[in-house]
């Protein structure tokens, strides 16, 4: 079947979900759940339900760059709406490396079919860094750098998603010393509307969510960061159930010490909640059963561009993350040095004046002035 | 004619692996070379970091089993400051890398392996009725009414009319190899959508203890989840993660993740083999095995505790284990004479990871290519040896060694296992018998979390909450300098972290990954690795455009990188690379 | 660069930067001090001054009648100095990474109180020395300075505190940067009394001692 002819034969999504015995009540919960997710009104659902159901499935491209499948394996762990359900019903992912059925030559020809048929109409996500030093020979899938594969992919989408903080910015092969010369999408793509849907990994149903807004109501609102402000407007410290705790100046002072098992603030063993922007801390995570802090961990600023160098993890944020006390000490001895110095130099050049000093007679004041 | 085949990228797996297969002119695999194509360089960006910090940065090597690197990057500390771990730290952490087995043995059986034995387009014949009669007679899962298989068929069917195939296309639909009745194919694709949704489920055992899946939290020196009992004082009982409400939780999990197991991925594992038995005699890849041991009763220093035993098995012998000195230089080395890196002691010599080095140097051919240079360097996997052989890793190299030690659970497990299928124990050297390992593992494993579990319950009820080790958790409480390895059994096989420390910062870090050891190429005496040495193993190409028979063999290793695979020309013809119209 | 590498950066090299800046040039102060010795008592030497220097260092610390306003503003701001840097929670995590030592935070309601009294009296202080003719004359250009990079940690860091502002990480990050200049302003501005005063009044006591005069 050529793509041309797929595209004649391709049913509406309406269609299709009442072929697959997908109830309009149950289509309309899945557009409501999304709708509250991202805190639409509840108006939204009813529209975003006429136009999923009028939309042929939208063609999705998924490149896996230098990343490790936890992105990949994050939205498999969405709930609400499921991955079966985004999918089999709402989008047809036409290349995916972890999921797809073929391999090699098939599965590059299953990418450039969906390029050519949905020209200008594809949605791309991308997940990983894409390396670009010494001419991006760091990755390459079937022989192609992801450098080359991105930006032919990304020159006829209608838009691209970002998932994860390597995709986004850079991630952990961007952290120091950068061996591959690994950058972000945005880095490279300057033309596309780009989402950035950073965490490693994401929440999963931040992601679908995401998701489900582009196929219906386009880009959602993005802070200065490319983040959708639904779910990274706050800050995982404002939104923390042990808030209360850093007020009024509780904390844990180590792990499973009295205060880690009362449940108090982490800020102390390293929490950078106060400067990480996420859901962590309303959404949760795998259905609401936890997150980091809850666990007794602190947060380690995943969702934030360069967090892996932003010093230890086990470190207070109000702590230099360059060890200061190092610094301190080697100007301390470099400023004795330089202080007995000039000390010397000057006592040097005070008793040198003295003795060039002829002292002052009764003589020389009263004169032989006759 | 001969020709070279090349599979990249191979799908279904994680990672980036290229396959190069040279067949001959009857399409025997007669070569194979198997290369990563990705590198990050995450050992060069851990030198000079807080040690305690390593955890976070390995675990990113893999976000498909995603704790393995946490767990052995912890315990690399731990080993190298003799930093001892409360018990219920250890028993969490069992009870973590358990759910791991099972998690990624039930999702790499379904929605990695199976698309290889089930054809999806055929299940669109199968007659639903029938299909349930199937279900119903090999398991007591209740979801097998025929009005189930009904309504799957009829979403299947939806979605194959609708023209677009999204995950399903260009799938090898209507291969030859393809041997399962549609019944069966229907019944599996049923259960691909079912172990799904089963998944998420079981991942939130990690999410209690770590906050998160995938990537939950680690602390050297124990657990992070206080336990938190005290109803009473501030706070209380329910502010943190672990309390009694979430203990009964993870029995639940616990329970309905290995009802699933024993109904669904066991009866489907042998009903599905039972069409394939040719591939018990394909595959067998090299000779030895090897497991490090894992998931001790008592703590890491104590290996007669171990759940799972570790050493060697050289030539297939299961009368002799031999021991494993991870600290020896001359027993795990890794080799680069066909990887893209340099070593300062020249290209030939192995390296002992406390010594190991990291320098990129890409000499392969300039992208866009269509074949690597396999006469040289070809791949961005090390070439890790013990003893200067290479050793398989993983479900097959551990149920051999329980089996070998004579584990009666594994012993009376395997032993029904090859009677109900008819296949001598010979049959296990093969790439379902890798497979079918895999399955066999995820049962003994999972059940033995019960225990684990009962144990934590009972230690909190005697009043032992400890989770965390405080006293060395401050650097400053270091020696100068220290080093140590810190192992594990991950669900694809032995792993090892080798850290050396140095005034408080990592000196010099490396990991040898089970994929390594499975996925890596040649070494120094032109050895095969064990993928390459299995896919020459009596594999015949039915069409090299459509090469199914490598991703059998291949994923039966369930691998942990993006590789590709290259049919190469054994008379140095010239190459014809296939395509695919 | 965005908040996020500013933060970074002010964490990490500006921190370290301005740690090496202050405690080069304090040292240098200091020992340059302490090498001048004192000139030749040209007097007859009436004690050894000892006593006189000590006298006069809490002497110079304790609050004189006059114009009482100014002098309790001045002590209130000094104070909370002093609170606020060394008792804030997150301030003592800084000095126990650094020393070592941890000697317990204060709660945020105290630490809060003293901010703003400080900013307060730090204001008054200001209005005083434009609307006092004689207190005009006298400040100089640098007074300003050290005056402005007194005042703008305590605003930054009430600021980041109550999430003020346009962003908490922005926030912090001039809350550590507007720290650093302080630092930085230490030795090269008359803000050196924050480690010399002692010394200089020492020195001012002993040779009025010595030389017999009530100081």
């Amino acid at each position: 079947m050529t793509p041309e002819e797929n595209n004649e034969t391709t049913e509406t999504l309406g269609q299709n979900l009442i072929g697959n015995g997908v109830s309009r009540r149950t289509f309309l919960k899945f557009c409501s759940t999304v709708a509250s997710a991202m805190a639409l009104p509840p108006t939204a659902a009813t529209a975003m339900a006429e136009t999923l159901s009028k939309a042929t499935r939208q063609s999705v491209i998924w490149l896996s760059f230098q990343e490790c499948t936890g992105c990949t394996e994050s939205i498999t762990r969405s709930h609400k709406p499921t991955l079966e359900s985004l999918i089999f019903d709402f989008v047809s992912l036409d290349y995916h490396h972890t999921l797809q059925a073929a391999s090699g030559d098939a599965a590059e020809h299953a990418r450039e079919e969906a390029q050519k048929a949905h020209k200008g109409k594809y949605i791309l996500i991308v997940d990983g860094a894409i390396p670009v030093k010494d001419d991006g020979v760091y990755s390459t899938i079937a022989g192609i750098t992801n450098l080359q594969m991105l930006k032919d992919v990304a020159a006829d989408a209608a838009a691209i998603v970002s998932v994860g903080s390597c995709a986004a910015f850079g991630g952990l092969p961007k952290a120091d010393p950068n061996p591959t010369g690994a950058v972000a999408v945005s880095d490279i793509i300057k033309d596309k509307p780009i989402i950035n849907i950073p965490g490693c990994p994401p929440i999963p149903v931040v992601m679908t969510g995401v998701l489900a807004h582009v196929l219906t109501f386009g880009i959602p609102e993005l802070d200065s960061h490319g983040r959708p402000v639904a779910f990274f407007g706050e800050s995982i410290h404002d939104r923390c159930y042990r808030r209360p705790f850093y007020d009024r100046g509780l904390f844990a002072k180590a792990f499973d010490d009295e205060g880690a098992r009362k449940g108090w603030c982490l800020f102390e063993v390293g929490c950078k909640g106060p400067t990480t922007h996420n859901a962590c801390a309303t959404v949760k995570w795998n259905n609401g059963t936890s997150f980091p802090i809850q666990s007794g961990h602190g947060c380690i600023g995943c969702s934030e561009p360069d967090f892996w160098d932003a010093g230890s993890f086990y470190k207070a944020l109000s702590t230099g993350s360059m060890n200061p006390g190092e610094w301190a000490t080697d100007a301390l001895l470099a400023g004795a040095a330089v202080g007995v110095a000039s000390g010397i130099l000057n006592k040097a050049s005070k008793s040198k004046a003295e003795k060039n000093h002829k002292p002052v007679t009764l003589e020389d004041m009263g004169g032989k002035n006759e | 004619m001969s020709n070279r085949v090349v599979v990249d990228p191979i799908t279904r797996i994680e990672g980036h692996l290229r396959i190069e297969a040279e067949t001959d002119a009857d399409g025997n695999i007669v070569g194979a070379s198997s290369a990563g194509t990705m590198v990050r360089g995450i050992e060069t960006i851990l030198k000079g970091r807080d040690p305690r910090d390593a955890w976070a940065f390995a675990q990113r090597i893999c976000g498909v089993c995603t704790l393995v690197h946490g767990i052995a990057s912890v315990r690399s500390v731990e080993n190298a400051l003799n930093y001892p771990i409360p018990a219920n730290a250890q028993l969490i952490r069992n009870l973590m890398i358990g759910a791991q087995y099972v998690h990624d043995h039930v999702m790499h059986f379904y929605h990695l392996h199976a698309l290889d034995w089930v054809d999806v387009v055929s299940a669109l014949n199968a007659d639903p009725k029938q299909t349930s009669e199937l279900a119903q007679s090999i398991s007591k899962w209740p979801k097998s009414s025929p009005g189930y298989f009904a309504d799957v068929k009829k979403k299947l069917k939806g979605f194959v009319e609708s023209g677009q195939l999204g995950i399903f296309s260009n799938g090898y639909w209507g291969h030859p190899a393809y041997k399962l009745p549609p019944e069966a194919n229907l019944m599996a694709v049923a259960h691909y959508l079912e172990a799904l949704s089963w998944q998420r489920d079981v991942v939130q055992i990690h999410t209690i203890f770590g906050g998160k899946n995938p990537h939950p939290n680690f602390v050297v020196g124990g657990a992070p989840s206080p336990i938190s009992i005290d109803m009473a004082s501030n706070g209380g009982s329910g502010t943190t993660a672990l309390n009694i409400l979430s203990l009964s939780q993870i029995q639940d999990i616990i329970n309905r993740m290995m009802t699933f197991v024993n109904d669904v991925y066991i009866p489907d594992t042998l009903a599905i083999a039972s069409f394939y038995k040719d591939w018990f005699k394909k595959g067998s890849g090299v000779r030895n095995f090897m497991t490090f041991g894992d998931m001790p009763e008592k703590g890491m220093d104590d290996p007669s505790s171990y759940f799972i035993p570790g050493g060697a098995i050289l030539d297939r012998n299961l009368n002799e284990i031999h021991p494993i000195d991870l600290n020896d230089p001359n027993q795990v080395q890794e080799f680069i004479s066909h990887s893209y890196y340099d070593y300062s002691v020249g290209k030939d010599q192995g390296l002992h990871p406390y010594d190991g080095e990291t320098n990129l140097n890409y000499s392969g051919p300039k992208p866009p290519y269509d074949f690597l240079d396999i006469e040289n360097s070809y791949s961005w996997l090390k070439s890790p040896r013990w003893k200067g052989q290479p050793m398989e890793v993983g479900p097959l190299a551990r149920v051999l060694t329980l089996y070998a030690t004579g584990h009666e659970p594994t012993v009376e497990l395997a032993g029904a296992v090859l009677k109900q299928l008819d296949v001598p124990i010979d049959a296990l050297f093969s790439t379902l018998g890798r497979t079918a390992a895999r399955t066999l593992e995820t049962k003994l494993i999972g059940d033995q979390m019960n225990i684990w579990l009962n144990n934590l319950i009972g230690n909190i009820k005697a009043g032992d909450l400890s989770v965390h080790n405080d006293a060395m958790f401050d650097p400053s409480t270091w020696p100068k300098e220290a080093r140590g390895v810190g192992f594990m059994e991950a669900p694809r096989g032995a792993l090892a972290h080798w850290i050396v420390i140095k005034d408080q910062k990592i000196d010099n870090y490396q990991a040898v990954v089970p994929s390594t050891w499975n996925a890596g190429p040649r070494d120094t005496q032109g050895q095969d690795g064990p993928y390459e040495a299995a896919l020459t193993d009596n594999h015949q190409l039915h069409d090299p455009k459509q090469p199914v028979e490598i991703l059998r063999t291949i994923h039966s290793y369930d691998p942990c990188i993006a590789c590709a695979v290259h049919v190469t020309d054994p008379e140095g013809e010239e190459l014809v690379k296939v395509k695919v119209v | 660069m965005n908040e996020v590498e500013l933060l970074n950066w002010a964490r990490g090299p500006g921190l370290a930067y301005a740690t090496v800046i202050m405690v080069f040039g304090l040292t240098i102060r200091v020992i340059e001090i302490l090498s001048l010795g004192r000139p030749k008592e040209l007097a007859k030497v009436r004690s050894s001054g000892t006593g006189d220097g000590l006298k006069l260092v809490v002497k110079r610390s304790l609050p004189e009648p006059r114009n009482w306003r100014f002098i309790t503003a001045s002590y209130i701001f000094h104070i909370g100095l002093l609170v606020v840097i060394f008792f804030f929670i997150p301030h003592t995590q800084f000095f126990r990474d650094v020393f070592g030592v941890f000697w317990g935070g204060w709660p945020n309601y105290i630490i809060d109180f003293f901010t703003v009294l400080s900013i307060a009296a730090m204001m008054y202080t200001l209005v005083q020395r434009r609307i006092d003719p004689s207190r005009r004359i006298l400040t100089t250009v640098s007074d300003y300075v050290a005056w402005l990079v007194t005042f703008i940690p305590f605003v930054t860091g009430y600021m980041a505190f109550h999430r003020l502002g346009p962003d908490y990480t922005l926030m912090l990050a001039l809350h550590i940067l507007s720290v650093e200049l302080l630092m930085i302003a230490l030795p090269l501005t008359k803000l050196t009394h924050a480690v010399t005063f002692a010394i200089s009044r020492y020195y001012t006591g002993s040779s009025m001692g010595r030389r017999g005069i009530k100081a």
